[in-house]
This record gives structure tokens, sequence and C-alpha cells, in this order.
């Protein structure tokens, strides 16, 4: 395997894995403040927190697809 | 699914208002709705019923409740007592409030001062307690108190976290008492320390007001104990002690006596209470005119009968309960009452998440009852997982039978663990590759691919989409039926667009890469071409560009295979650390703990996972949400 390949892999794994991280950054403590607001939320604030996730599932699907399809 | 609702007006007499509303209330299934939103009290053909005397009920209600906080409860005591909520029903709401009234007058004095008496022998208690301690501690330096004339003596008492806090008094009082100062200090109990200072008395006042200007808690022994030796003052204090523990015995059986006596038939004012309260708060939903009540609502189709019956038995023909065809928009406002079957009642609990779907919806529960333990089940796929689940969840189940919530939630994760231990078979995992090591399971092979989750990476991958696919198809299907349901013609076209659009982008592809044959590329296209302007039609330039984003959300399904591999290597990892390590039992104590933390995310992170694929993918293809739920007016116990 050429040395571009898990490196390609890596890039888009983990640009994946920075932007969900930014993106949870930020909805996690607007998550905790509608908590304390109203805690009857929190279901909502779980969901809210785990939609930037499709980004490091997506990254991972592309890495996977660089390392056994390439 | 839903079940019918019919929307119904009952008419009686107006003199028997009370008697209707209270009926209705003991039948349990009508949702009220405001039969005269517009109307105000007073004179007028059709009008609001005045405010009922509420305040009276809440008083007694609040005496009650404060009764029955103040008696002990005994084995059995705390079953309503039926008969007085049957005597009380069955008189006038004044004479009944007079009645429960007159009952609690002597009962309401003699409890009150009988546990005031106990609170205040209790209080007494911990403060000689208090003081015992302090004695004890000043016991090693009582020789040189005598010489200790002309000086002042305090304890001051600081709980533990605030322990810190005498670094800075201390210093203070040396300086207010220029060094004519000393102490000593102890730990009191587990949350108190105290400080015995002593000081010149010259100085008395300052300190006092040094103290309450930093709000610490100042404790004088007594001068009765104080000017007597210190062994003579503990004894002193354990007598007085005892005499306080027998009178609290003796007031503890005088409470237990009058519970007896008086519990079960306070429980039974408490729940008539209770019921008329609730019957009080929606009089301004009913109207009248001057000889005729009414009351407007909806309740399920099948239980019509049964009310209708219950109205006749208690008044014959003077009350009709009739239903009354609704207008479309009241349809759209009717509350949403769930008949889901058995295996998907449970699943009720993410009404709680996405709130209520609109009557006229289709309800997604069943849906949800169907995927979300396959999804559940196929990201932790592990047999020992899984059984470990279903204890988990039963066990909590079992110990927080009263808890609604809880208990949709464990059921949730019994239902879900099932698929679990079917996918863990399919996979050969038991607690990861242990089961593979020991040789007990082996990932079975089908369609020519052994599914074993570490290396089947590309299978697994396309079955999640696949299944993905399946399940926005599902979800896009449902939204045809909502929109044919709501003769939205435009919502139609939108949706049979996009179900075309979707199948021809995924036959094209396949044919693309060569999994289907190259002439269905010209299918994929003729779908594509058929489904972009129904999508066009119906959703304008934001339906196409909807296609991106339901693509995306196939592809968010490829988490099913995702995270179920990351818990199945965290598994790996776990046996083979456990494998490294030379002893039998530190192998086993990491295996067991890192086993536990990824029995814990495995609970936590794929409920989370399989949750936002229903709630973000597949509701966003046809759910509206924002449906009233169904509340019946009646006794209904908190869950």
């Amino acid at each position: 395997m050429a040395w571009e390949v898990p490196i390609g892999a890596a890039i888009a794994f983990g640009v994946g894995a920075i932007g969900t991280a930014w993106a949870q950054s930020r909805i996690g403590p607007a998550g905790a403040g509608t908590i304390a607001e109203n805690p009857e939320l929190v279901g909502a604030a779980i969901i809210l927190l785990a939609i930037p996730e499709t980004l490091v599932i997506l990254g991972f699907v592309v890495a996977a697809m660089i390392i056994f399809m390439i | 699914m839903l079940q019918k609702m019919s929307s119904i007006l009952v008419v009686g007499p107006q003199s028997e208002a009370g008697q209707i509303v209270d009926t209705l209330y003991q039948e349990g299934t009508v949702h009220l709705v405001d039969l005269a939103p517009g109307a105000a009290p007073g004179p007028g053909e059709l009008r609001r019923i005045d405010e009922a005397p509420a305040v009276e009920v809440d008083q007694l209600l609040l005496k009650v409740n404060g009764l029955l906080k103040l008696l002990p409860a005994g084995p059995g005591e705390d079953v309503p007592l039926e008969d007085v909520g049957a005597d009380l029903r069955g008189r006038p709401l004044h004479e009944a409030l007079a009645l429960v009234r007159g009952r609690l007058e002597g009962l309401d004095a003699i409890t009150l001062e009988r546990s005031n008496r106990k609170a205040d022998l209790e209080l007494t208690a911990t403060t000689l307690e208090r003081y015992v301690r302090i004695l004890r501690r000043l016991q090693p330096i009582e020789d040189a108190l005598p010489e200790l004339e002309g000086f002042e003596m305090t304890v001051l008492l600081l709980q533990k976290e605030y322990a810190h806090l005498f670094e800075e008094i201390l210093p203070r009082l040396r300086e207010i008492t220029h060094n004519q100062f000393e102490y000593i200090s102890a730990e009191l109990d587990e949350t108190t320390i105290a400080a015995i200072t002593i000081f010149n008395k010259w100085y008395s006042r300052e300190v006092h007001a040094f103290l309450f200007s930093q709000n610490v808690n100042e404790v004088r022994i007594p001068p009765d104990y104080a000017n007597m030796p210190i062994d003579d003052a503990i004894a002193s204090i354990g007598r007085r002690q005892e005499e306080g523990h027998e009178e609290i015995g003796r007031i503890d059986a005088e409470l237990a006596a009058l519970s007896s006596r008086w519990r079960r038939e306070l429980r039974g004012m408490q729940r008539f209470l209770e019921e008329q309260r609730n019957e009080l708060a929606v009089f301004s939903r009913f109207a009248r005119t001057d000889y005729t009540f009414m009351a407007r609502g909806w309740i399920p189709k099948r239980s019509i009968p049964s009310a209708r019956e219950r109205l006749r038995h208690a008044f014959g023909e003077r009350v009709v309960l009739s239903e009354v065809p609704a207008t479309p928009g009241e349809l759209a406002d009717a509350p949403c009452c769930f008949a889901n079957p058995f295996w998907a009642r449970p699943f009720e609990f993410f009404t709680r998440l996405m709130g209520s779907p609109k009557y006229q919806e289709v309800d997604p529960i069943p849906f949800m009852a169907i995927f979300f333990p396959i999804f559940f089940g196929l990201i932790v796929a592990d047999i020992g997982y899984g059984l470990l689940i279903m204890v988990l969840a039963l066990v909590l189940r079992w110990r927080f039978p009263d808890r609604e919530w809880l208990r949709q939630l464990s059921m949730i994760f019994v239902i879900s663990a099932i698929p679990t231990i079917v996918f863990g078979f399919l996979f050969g995992e038991f607690f990861g590759d242990l089961g593979e090591t020991m040789g007990w399971l082996h990932p079975v092979t089908i369609a020519g691919v052994e599914w074993n989750r570490m290396e089947a990476m590309i299978p697994l991958l396309i079955l999640a989409i696949a299944i993905g696919v399946f399940h926005i198809l599902v979800g896009l299907g449902i939204g045809v039926a909502n929109a044919i349901a709501h003769h939205n013609r435009r919502h139609v076209c939108e949706k049979c667009g996009m179900i075309a659009v979707v199948i021809g982008i995924l036959v094209a592809l396949l044919a693309v890469i060569g999994l289907l044959s190259p002439p269905l590329m010209i299918l994929g296209a003729v779908l594509i071409a058929v489904g972009l302007p129904l999508l066009l039609w119906g959703g304008g330039v934001r339906g196409a560009l909807d296609i991106m984003g339901t693509m995306g959300n196939i592809m968010s399904y490829a988490r099913l295979m995702a995270i179920g591999m990351a818990s199945v290597m965290l598994a790996a990892v776990a046996n083979e650390l456990a494998g490294a390590v030379g002893t039998i039992l530190v192998g086993g104590l990491i295996a067991v703990v890192l086993h536990l933390m990824n029995l814990v995310m495995g609970m936590f992170s794929p409920f989370i996972q399989s949750v936002r694929l229903h709630l973000v993918e597949f509701n966003s293809k046809f759910y509206e949400g924002g449906g009233h739920p169904y509340r019946p007016f009646g006794h209904h116990p908190e869950s």
C-alpha cells in the first residue's frame, strides 16, 4: 500500500473528527444551559449533541473506502 | 397507532352540574376542551361557570396532607377507607367540606401539639449531645479552669467544609484580645469542627461583636452545667437525655395510636379532596345557560358506550352524551390517544423526546418499535452484553415499579437485548472475541460472507447503508400516506418524487460500479427524470436541494457499523489486555472493569445513536408532531 493511502484516510477521518469535536464543543455548553433552564429538555439536548457525529461517521466511511477500495 | 376519537357534548340540568362533573371524573375517559373560550361569567345565553370555591378545598387538603405527614404510617394504613369517600361523594360539596372540617378539628390540634413537643425534645436532645461532646473535650483541662478567673470561654462551631475559616478567625481573635487568648480545636462529629476558645473577659464585647459579624455559630454551655464539675454536668445531661427519650417514646406511641385510628380515614378524605380540587380546576371549561349545563370534549370511540352507561345509571335520561361532528380544524387539534400493541407500548417513551404526533398523522411509534431494537442490536451485537443488558433492565424495572418512564425505558432495553443476542450469535461475539477464542462460537457465514465484524468491514458498511435506504424509503412512504390523509397533492408529489430520485440514484450508482447490469442504468436515469419534476413541483428548489440531504441521511446509517465496530474493538482490547497479564486474578479484574465500561458505553451510545437515526433521519421524512396528548379528566396516579 502506497504511503498516500493511509495519510489520505487519516486526513478524511481526522478532519471529520475535528469538525465533530468543534460542533459538539458549541452544542455542549448550549445544551447544558438549556437543561439548567428546563431539565425536561435533557432528551432533546442529548439528541442535538449527537447530531454532528455524522461528520466523523462520514469521515470514517471515506477513510474505510480509501483503505479498502484503493 | 392512534385510537379513533369522537368529539362529544354532554348536556344536563344546571342544578346537577356538580354531580355530572363528578361522574365524568369517575369515568375518567373524557379529554375536556374549553366549551366557550370567548364567553364570560355572568348573564347571557351561554356563559362560563363562575369560579367555584376551590380555596376551601385546597386549605382542607393542605391540612389533611400535613396530618398524613405527621402521623407515622403503619402496615396497611395507607389504603383509603372507601366508605369515607363514598359518604362524602354522596353529599353536596359544602356539606361534605363541613363534615371534613369537623372531623379534622380535634385531631389537628392534638397531632400538632404532640408533634411540636416531639420536635422540641429532639432538638433539645441534639443540643444536649453537643454539650456532652464539648464537655468531654474540656475534661483534660478541667484542673486549669479555676485558674482562669477573669477569662471567658466560648465554643465556635463550623461545618467541616468551612474549617479553613478558623485560620482567618483565630488570628483575628488573638489580635482583638492582645494575645490573651487560647484555643483547642477538635472534631465534634462527622460534619462539625469545634474550637473551644478562652479569652480575657475584658475583650468580651469586641470578641462577640466580631464573631457575630463573621456569622460564626457560637455555643455557650448553660450556667447550670458550666458551674459544676464536668463529670457531674455530663451525668446530669445524661439524666435529662434519658427523660427526653422516654417522653419521645411516649409521644411516638400516642402518634402511632392516632395513626391506626385515623390514617385510613384521612387517606379517604385526601382522595375525595384531590378529586374535588381536580374537578373544580376545570370548572371554567364548562358552560351553562340558566337551566342547562354543558361539557365538551374528546373521547376514544370505544369508550363511548361505557361513559353513556355510567351517565344513564346516575341520571337516567336527564343527562345526554351525544357525538358531534368535528370540523377539519377541530380534528387537527384532537388529542392523540395511543392504542399500540403491547410490544410497541414501551416505545411511547420517545414521545417525551419528540412530542406527540398530530391526530391525523401516522403514528411513528410502531415503526420505532420495529426498527429501534434492530439498530440497537446491530450496534451492540454481543451475546454477553445482550444478556447483561436484559438482566440490568429487568432489575431496574423490578426496583422502580412506580416510575412509568423508567418502566418503559427498561422495557425498551429488554426488547432491544433480544436482537443484540441474535446479532451477537450471527457475528460470533460473546464479550467481544472471547466466545470465538474459547471455541464456543464462530461468526456465521451468509451469502458467502463470514460476518466477523473485525474483518468484514465493507460488507457491514453495505448492510448498514442498505438498512438506511430501506428505513428512509419507509419514512418517505409514510410521508406519502400522511400527505394523502391531508389531501395535500404537492406533498404527495414531493415525497413520491423523492422516492423515485433516491431509487434512481442508487440503481444508477450500482450499475456504474458493476453490481447491477449496465442496462439498468437507463432505468435509474428514467426514475430520476420522472422524480425530479415531481420533486420540483411539490417542494420547489428546496425540495430538489433536499436530495443531497436525503443521501446524507442514508450515509448516516453507516454509524450502525462504525459504532458497533468501535464497541467490538474495545471488547477485544479488554480480552487482549486481560490475557497479557500473567495472573488470572488481575487479568480477570482488568477484563471485568473494561467490559463493564464497554457495557455502560454500549448501553448509552447505541441508544442515543438509534434514537437519533429515528428522530433526525427517519422522522424528518414524514413527522410533523405538535399534537396534543390525550389527558382524560379523572384520577390518574402520578407516573
